[in-house]
């Protein structure tokens, strides 16, 4: 149909491989990329260990420039520039008024932030950098998208903690679908591998500690579970209108087919306990989307490691989708917050094009309370056309999107 | 302080904290064309040698900064210095 989203390009930069030929043999490998923590001294914390990002040379940027740009917005640079090449997308073809920029981000530059508040109470006002306030703002990973492409088109930033990036797509979703724009730069950026970010989020209980097996740490789903594995990511995709991307000759990965969402209205932290608002949210998607249960051929769960969460999620799937295959990529990257939503978009469409949906890391003792059937020991082949992506949050933001084949 | 010692400080705080090739920075080199600072760039130099030297700069003396000439100008105007002997010692 001429009023369909498409996916016409993908670019993603986790700990578990840059780029996508890496990032989908380090999925199908079900390996873990948690790592020590190495971005700060973490000696004596109760967490030292994290997914972090290895930028090839021709990704990095000249330290000119990473002086001037937080992590969170060099990571979502590397990333977009993967995707308009994965697109073949020439800016300078197109009508730059009509191409839109959308990043989430749950932190922005939580390291710039954190580093100008050192700096003033170590040695006064003077100390905090000029640039304190553009390299940390929540929106800097959009608007130097904005800059660097010369999109003139709508640009904006969202923020729902660990849905943003999600939330990002879907806001990219309306800007073509009510002709806003014809095409979107859309995903999400985050950086947390910052001292006070992970002992904030240690202190909410929420961190895995096995920092003597970094590998094992995050366990989406397992029995054993005790928390997810902080990790920075960026990942953006190149969605068009069909129509768009039919007249430039692209190659269309995948229908981004519609979005459900749903607020818990519940506790800023913990989801609802019967999983109602992620369920409320899986309905929506399926009538967005105009499918039925029976259409969806995997989900690439929330699938965090943390009790509350997997507890709800499956909660939620047994009552909207039982008995569907469920894969939890997380147990690769680690939990990259606002970024993971785009992250695992482009893990969805991999999995959707190939037919193959990864493994699951670490699940050496599937939690039997669950009910799930959780994808785990190699890859498995799956026919059907339609996969769902969850993404939940702290607020208790729920947002599912729906990715159909390639016609 | 004079004029070579003012120029190796504004030299080593745009190389080490803004990132700049040390060899573009000569005397003459315009900070916007030939170096492509923006006006952001020139705040963060000033504020990084006005801890170096213990004084503030007011903002509004920034506009007729042009050069690094016009940075070591300002540079030993903060160190207190008297501009004309030293530019013509």
């Amino acid at each position: 149909m001429t009023g369909d989203v498409v996916v016409t390009g993908m670019g993603v930069v986790s700990p578990a491989g840059v780029g996508l030929d890496d990032f989908h043999a380090a999925q199908l490998s079900g390996r873990s990329a948690v790592r020590g923590l190495s971005r700060y001294d973490c000696a004596g914390d109760p967490v030292r260990i994290a997914g972090e990002v290895d930028l090839p040379p021709d990704l990095t940027m000249s330290r000119r420039d990473a002086l001037r740009t937080d992590r969170c917005s060099q990571l979502v640079a590397a990333a977009a520039d993967l995707a308009v090449a994965h697109a073949k997308l020439d800016l300078d073809a197109v009508d730059r008024t009509r191409a839109g920029v959308v990043i989430g981000s749950g932190m922005g530059g939580a390291s710039t932030w954190e580093a100008s508040c050192q700096a003033l109470q170590r040695d006064g006002a003077a100390a905090v950098r000029a640039r304190t306030i553009p390299m940390s703002m929540p929106n800097d990973p959009a608007a130097s998208l904005s800059v660097r492409y010369g999109t003139t088109g709508p640009c904006t930033a969202v923020g729902t903690a660990c849905a943003s990036s999600a939330d990002a797509l879907v806001a990219a979703f309306q800007m073509i679908a009510t002709g806003e724009a014809d095409l979107v730069l859309a995903g999400g950026a985050e950086a947390p591998i910052v001292r006070t970010v992970v002992i904030g989020f240690s202190r909410l209980g929420a961190l895995a500690e096995d920092n003597a097996e970094p590998a094992r740490a995050s366990r989406p789903f397992d029995a054993g579970r005790r928390g997810f594995v902080i990790a920075e990511a960026a990942a953006v995709l190149v969605l068009e209108s069909a129509a768009h991307a039919a007249a430039r000759g692209a190659q269309v990965h995948a229908r981004f087919a519609g979005f459900g969402r749903s607020s818990d209205a519940y506790h800023t932290t913990m989801p609802h306990p019967d999983g109602s608002g992620a369920a409320t949210a899986i309905m929506a998607v399926l009538r967005h989307s105009g499918a039925a249960a029976a259409d969806v051929a995997f989900v690439n769960a929330h699938g965090t490691g943390t009790q509350l969460n997997d507890a709800a999620e499956a909660a939620a799937l047994r009552a909207t989708l039982p008995g569907v295959p469920v894969t939890a990529t997380k147990s690769i990257t680690g939990h990259p917050l606002g970024a993971a939503g785009a992250v695992e978009a482009v893990a969805t469409v991999q999995a959707l094009a190939g037919g193959l949906v990864p493994p699951t890391a670490n699940l050496d003792d599937p939690d039997p309370a669950l009910g799930l059937d959780v994808v785990c020991g190699g890859p498995r082949r799956v026919s059907g056309d339609l996969a769902l992506s969850n993404s939940f949050a702290f607020g208790g933001h729920n947002v599912v999107l729906a990715f159909a084949r390639a016609a | 302080m004079d004029r070579s010692h003012a120029l190796t400080r504004v030299r080593t705080v745009l190389a080490d904290e803004l990132g700049l090739p040390a060899e573009e920075i000569t005397p003459a080199a315009n900070l916007r064309e030939d170096l492509g600072m923006d006006s952001l760039d020139l705040v963060e130099l000033v504020t990084s040698l006005e801890e170096q030297v213990g004084r503030r700069v007011p903002r509004e003396q920034l506009e007729s900064v042009h050069t690094i000439d016009d940075v070591v100008d300002l540079v030993l105007i903060l160190a207190e210095l008297d501009l004309p002997d030293q530019r013509a010692a």
